[in-house]
């Protein structure tokens, strides 16, 4: 399998009143082909922001550094014009929530199609077909009637498979997913991870799938990178990661979820403490605040993030769960 | 757990203290300011500065602009100047009372609306409403046609045209805040409705009222001055400046009679208006002049 | 009375649409501009002309432009709808320039459109500020929203996404002020129908206020109150247009 994608030292600064502040600090990742890559981490790790720039869509004033390299191009340093040649056709994303980012004034068919022509220069007709395969594809009901309709018209997770559905129409490699159940009923979300899996086994498309639902995480990722303050502190095999993680944050992670078999009475576990603001980020490693095992060089020093074995990334010093 | 200091850079007119800053901000609340206050100063000080009579004849009639007359005169030999000038001591003055009359009546109505709501309220806006359905100019006309094309005539009409919109806000507010909690338990504690309305709401309704005000004196200019064109308002020999233009477009080939006190008028707007633009903004950071924020 | 509204109302008409859609067209492309380049010179600049428009009074502005441009430069005729050797075209719809067209008398037509362009801009100078104004907090409203990040997400031109994306997501709001203009214009007829001896209503409500003809200050208010009422419900209808979540199924 080869590497679709490949981010190396991305660091992101936004602007504010008192200089800049940097939301994603030093972050690196592979994506391969056909591959679902899962990015977990709280509200406020930076995962939302380092997706954002790898397709340059950060608010005005923000600066990135660091690189990308998708298909022999570093996707951070690219022009506009070939930008917009990347954006849609080979990479593109789907929101968290559907009901804003869905524009409520446009038919279906038209969002389903503009970029399509824009694109690959399609007529009206073909452009047409395809939105109409599209949608049957990501299984909306009568999808002759639901191109013609408006966003409004629909539930959440239907919404939420337009979305998808929009995402694709271009035909793109890499597809990113940021939340893309979140805003959902639970018992529609099942539906919404099915179709990405499905779609990841049907045409080949790799996925970049930012949640902090780790259960989420077990069911459809392939390789689980995790988000704190800004970087990634452990990182490798969905399964392997999540039965026996090294990282002191996704063993506590991990330890907070509900067991769904524990005692009654059985108390919930929460992690002491919150994570840091951007602003306040600490010194030396980021969580070593909350952690029961942060070393003087915790307190002191960054880890680094480097292989603990052929297949895990781990940024720790102490490292306290690793083989003796 | 240790915070890295993240060093503020201190720009340097910022030291100057905060009314400097401010000041630097808001080029256009301090240029309204200023000619605004030039106006004003004029309009005050006229005689003093007035280098002829506006009312009688000071050389030929229609002289061009000259070291003698900045303004040229006009077809009786009046000092266009002089009467621009003059003509301050006429619009500003009454756009203020104007505005001052229109804001305390609608402004009354609309507080006592408001808050008594019932009769008293459908009454009050049935009666705005009326008003509205009319263009101001239309039924500002009627008004000062049937009692007599006088200045005072003009104002009151333009009175009776804009209470409407003072009280519609003053209403619209004393309802809103009227809905506050700490107002409502005020009145449940009993005290008189009239401190309740003074003490509590106002001085909430203060602001906007402001900002509607200051917008609408620059309004107040035009209208006046527009129906004094129209020959409704002021009447010769009076410097009005709207009557000033009616002149210009009789003499046309003058230009100056007519193009200056238009000036004068389109000047004093703009100031108003640039005051209550930035006032608006002050008061308002979400409306569409305002500074921007940081990025998302 | 009613022929003589008859008569005055196409008038007018010539001069109100002609001007709204001077107005319209200009104030959204600048308030769009102002938008996009937030907080810049151009922003700071455009601010100031918007401040400009609303400031001026009309009947000075048509007084200055008529000199300039037609005493001084004569690039355009002087008062009236037509030049004074010129006959109006046959009646149709009492609007020169169309009557002239449909009875191919381009020539009629050239000039009655040459006697429009002046008032025309003259009474949009208003409009032109105020949909300055307006369309820019509009825009700016709707730009910062999802769904423009997702436009540009999929690749589409930024031109496009500002006009069929950002625009008509911020055109209910501006909508409304176009309601407003066509006051504006009534009211700004008046001023100007007298400067430029255009026989429209405005003049005809100068004229019944002023010898304070009862039945003719009613029929002028009651047709303005029409218009309206006429405005307000194509107003109502264009929201429906632009926007499916309003429209009655």
């Amino acid at each position: 399998m080869s590497t679709l994608l490949d981010v190396q030292g991305l660091t992101v600064t936004l602007p504010t009143n008192s200089g800049p502040m940097t939301i994603v600090d030093n972050v690196g990742y592979a994506v391969e082909q056909g591959q679902v890559f899962g990015v977990a981490g709280e509200s406020g790790s930076g995962k939302t922001i380092s997706v954002l720039a790898l397709m340059q869509l950060l608010p005005a004033g923000a600066h990135t550094s660091g690189t990308a390299r998708y298909g022999g191009q570093d996707l951070l340093k690219l022009r506009p014009r070939a930008l917009r040649e990347v954006r849609g056709a080979e990479l593109a994303m789907v929101f968290q929530d559907p009901l804003t980012s869905l524009h409520p004034m446009l038919s279906i068919g038209k969002q389903l199609t503009e970029h399509v022509r824009s694109h690959e220069g399609a007529s009206r007709s073909a452009a047409s077909k395809r939105a109409f395969e599209l949608l049957e594809e990501v299984r909306i009901p009568d999808p002759e009637r639901a191109l013609r309709g408006f966003p409004h018209q629909f539930s959440g997770g239907m919404r939420q498979r337009i979305a998808i559905a929009i995402a694709l129409a271009a035909r793109p490699k890499l597809l990113i997913a940021d939340e893309p159940t979140t805003a959902l009923d639970v018992t529609v979300q099942a539906g919404i991870l099915r179709l990405l899996d499905r779609l990841r086994r049907e045409n080949g498309l790799s996925v970049i799938l930012i949640t902090h639902d780790l259960g989420v995480m077990s069911s459809i990722a392939d390789e689980v990178a995790i988000f704190y303050a800004g970087r990634i502190v452990e990182s490798g095999p969905t399964r392997d990661l999540l039965t026996s993680p090294r990282h002191p944050y996704t063993r506590a992670l991990l330890d907070a979820l509900p067991h769904p078999e524990a005692a009654g009475g059985t108390e919930l576990v929460a992690i002491p403490g919150s994570p840091p603001t951007p602003r306040a980020r600490p010194v030396g490693c980021a969580f070593h605040p909350r952690c029961p095992y942060a070393s003087e060089q915790s307190r002191a020093e960054v880890p680094p993030l480097v292989a603990v074995s052929e297949t895990r990334l781990l940024a720790c010093h102490v490292d306290p769960f690793g083989p003796k | 757990m240790s915070v890295p200091a993240v060093p503020i850079k201190v720009r340097s007119w910022q030291r100057r203290g905060p009314l400097a800053s401010t000041a630097w901000r808001h080029p256009l609340a301090i240029a309204g300011l200023v000619i605004a206050g030039a106006w004003i100063f004029i309009a005050i000080f006229a005689p003093w500065l007035a280098p002829h009579d506006p009312l009688a004849q000071s050389a030929t009639s229609f002289v061009p602009p000259s070291w003698g007359h900045f303004f040229g005169t006009d077809e009786l030999g009046r000092d266009v100047f002089s009467r621009v000038l003059y003509g301050a001591r006429l619009s500003i003055p009454l756009a203020l009372l104007l505005v001052t009359l229109a804001l305390l009546i609608g402004g009354t109505l609309g507080a006592i609306a408001g808050y008594y709501g019932g009769i008293v309220d459908g009454f009050v806006m049935r009666s705005a409403d009326l008003v509205f359905a009319f263009p101001a100019i239309i039924l500002a006309m009627v008004v000062t046609a049937a009692l007599g094309p006088t200045v005072r005539n003009a104002v009151l009409a333009l009175v009776i045209v804009s209470w409407p919109s003072y009280a519609r806000v003053v209403r619209g507010l004393v309802l809103s805040v009227g809905q506050a909690e700490y107002v409502q338990s005020a009145r449940l504690l009993g005290k008189s409705a009239r401190r309740t309305l003074v003490r509590d709401i106002l001085p909430n309704v203060f602001g906007p009222v402001l900002v509607l005000a200051t917008l609408d004196l620059g309004n107040a200019v035009l209208l006046l001055s527009g129906l004094s064109f129209l020959g409704l308002g002021a009447q010769p020999p009076q410097p009005e400046w709207g009557a000033g233009v009616a002149e210009g477009t009789q003499y046309f080939q003058y230009w100056w009679i007519g193009t200056f006190p238009g000036l004068a008028i389109f000047t004093v707007v703009l100031a108003f208006n640039f005051l209550g633009d930035s006032l608006r903004d002050a008061l308002d950071p979400q409306s569409s002049w305002s500074q921007g924020g940081d990025a998302e | 009375m009613t022929r003589d509204l008859g008569e005055f109302i196409p008038a007018t008409a010539e001069l109100a649409v002609l001007s709204i859609i001077v107005a319209v067209l200009v104030g959204m492309t600048l308030g769009v501009i102002a938008a996009i380049k937030r907080n810049r010179l151009t922003d700071h600049v455009l601010r100031v002309v918007s401040l400009g428009g609303v400031s001026m009074p009309t009947f000075w502005l048509a007084l200055v432009s008529l000199y300039i441009f037609f005493f001084k430069l004569n690039w355009l005729p002087g008062t009236g709808r037509l030049d004074a050797v010129v006959s109006p075209p046959p009646h149709h719809t009492g609007l020169y320039t169309v009557d002239a067209v449909i009875s191919g008398q381009w020539s009629t037509a050239w000039n009655a459109l040459q006697h429009l362009v002046l008032p025309a801009l003259v009474l949009a100078a208003f409009n032109v500020g105020l949909l300055t104004r307006y369309t820019r907090s509009a825009v700016l409203e709707v730009i910062s929203n999802d769904y423009v990040r997702s436009a540009r997400a999929k690749g589409m031109p930024e031109r496009t996404v500002i006009v069929r994306h950002v625009l008509r997501a911020a055109l209910p709001s501006v909508v409304t002020v176009i309601g407003l203009a066509f006051a504006n214009v009534m009211t700004g007829a008046v001023l100007v129908e007298n400067i430029f001896s255009w026989p429209g209503i405005g003049q005809y409500a100068y004229h019944s206020a002023t010898t304070l003809d009862l039945p003719a200050i009613m029929g002028v208010s009651l047709f303005v109150a029409v218009v309206y009422i006429v405005i307000n419900f194509l107003v109502d209808v264009l929201y429906g247009v632009i926007d499916p979540r309003i429209r009655i199924s």
